[in-house]
């Protein structure tokens, strides 16, 4: 992300999601293991799109909202979201609407 | 083109928001959006990494839920970037937009600088300088430059959220 229109402090290299590791054990069928929406850092999209777009879709407070973005921006990527895979696609694809780099993963 | 610092051309104004934007950037705009409505309906994630930038793959370690997501949620994704980028079309012109018009205006907006971005190349370290040698690339880098600062406005404008019917995690 960039920190604003203008010029800033940096942040860090672009992390694509390349590979994130299946889970091992094919046979863990355990049901209940919930899905996580994980929001990856990119070179684009702006500081304060991606709270707005975090309070907007989740309807997280602002303070939260920001904290996710500064995980995402400091640490590469955050889970964003979690609960049933259903839930988490229909996450996923509003977050592609707004240009955020979103991917789904079942929680290990 | 610029953005005055102590001006958001955006302001809410009644139910929606006054724009004040210069006769060039609203002829920008208005290229911009039919010139990547072309980028959309010719070019698919496939064959094109900047159409890739706006379909991100679900399920980086799944090929086959990838497929399904995109099958489901890939149509949906195309069309509504389609309706916003008419919609930013349309009114680029207007001096005054309804709420869901700007937020039309933003998402289309940030898919531009999204295919600008990725066709430049942009890291978190791109700045003017980085295309001092190239007329052409530092001109789409000074377009990009004022797409982010258009924005920031709208981001400022629109102020805190509302949350969407149905979000909640």
């Amino acid at each position: 992300m960039r920190t604003s229109a203008g010029a800033g402090p940096r942040w860090a290299a672009s992390t694509a999601p390349t590979t994130i590791r299946r889970p091992t054990d094919e046979a863990d069928v355990r049901p209940d293991r919930p899905w996580l929406v994980i929001v990856w850092n990119d070179p684009i999209n702006l500081m304060s799109y991606v709270t707005w777009v975090f309070q907007k879709l989740f309807g997280y407070p602002r303070a939260k909202a920001e904290r996710l973005m500064w995980d995402v921006h400091t640490k590469g990527k955050a889970v964003v979201a979690s609960g049933p895979r259903e839930k988490c696609e229909a996450d996923v694809a509003r977050l592609h609407a707004h240009g955020l780099w979103a991917t789904l993963q079942q929680d290990l | 083109m610029t953005v005055p610092s102590d001006a958001n051309p955006f302001r809410r104004d009644r139910e929606g928001f006054a724009v004040r934007l210069e006769r060039p950037a609203r002829a920008l705009l208005g290229a911009l959006a039919s010139e990547l409505a072309g980028v959309l309906t010719g070019a698919t994630a496939d064959d094109d990494p900047a159409v890739a930038r706006l379909f991100p793959t679900a399920y980086p370690d799944d090929p086959a839920r990838t497929m399904e997501f995109e099958h489901v949620a890939g149509e949906d994704l195309r069309r509504d970037r389609l309706e916003r980028l008419q919609i930013l079309s349309d009114s680029a012109n207007a001096r005054w937009l309804t709420e869901d018009q700007l937020l039309a205006w933003m998402g289309a907006i940030n898919d531009a600088r999204l295919v600008l971005g990725v066709r430049l190349g942009v890291t978190e370290e791109t700045d003017a300088r980085s295309f001092a040698d190239d007329p052409d690339r530092a001109r789409a880098w000074a377009t990009y430059a004022y797409l982010s600062a258009l924005l920031e406005a709208i981001v400022e404008a629109l102020g805190d959220p509302l949350p969407e019917r149905g979000s909640g995690a």
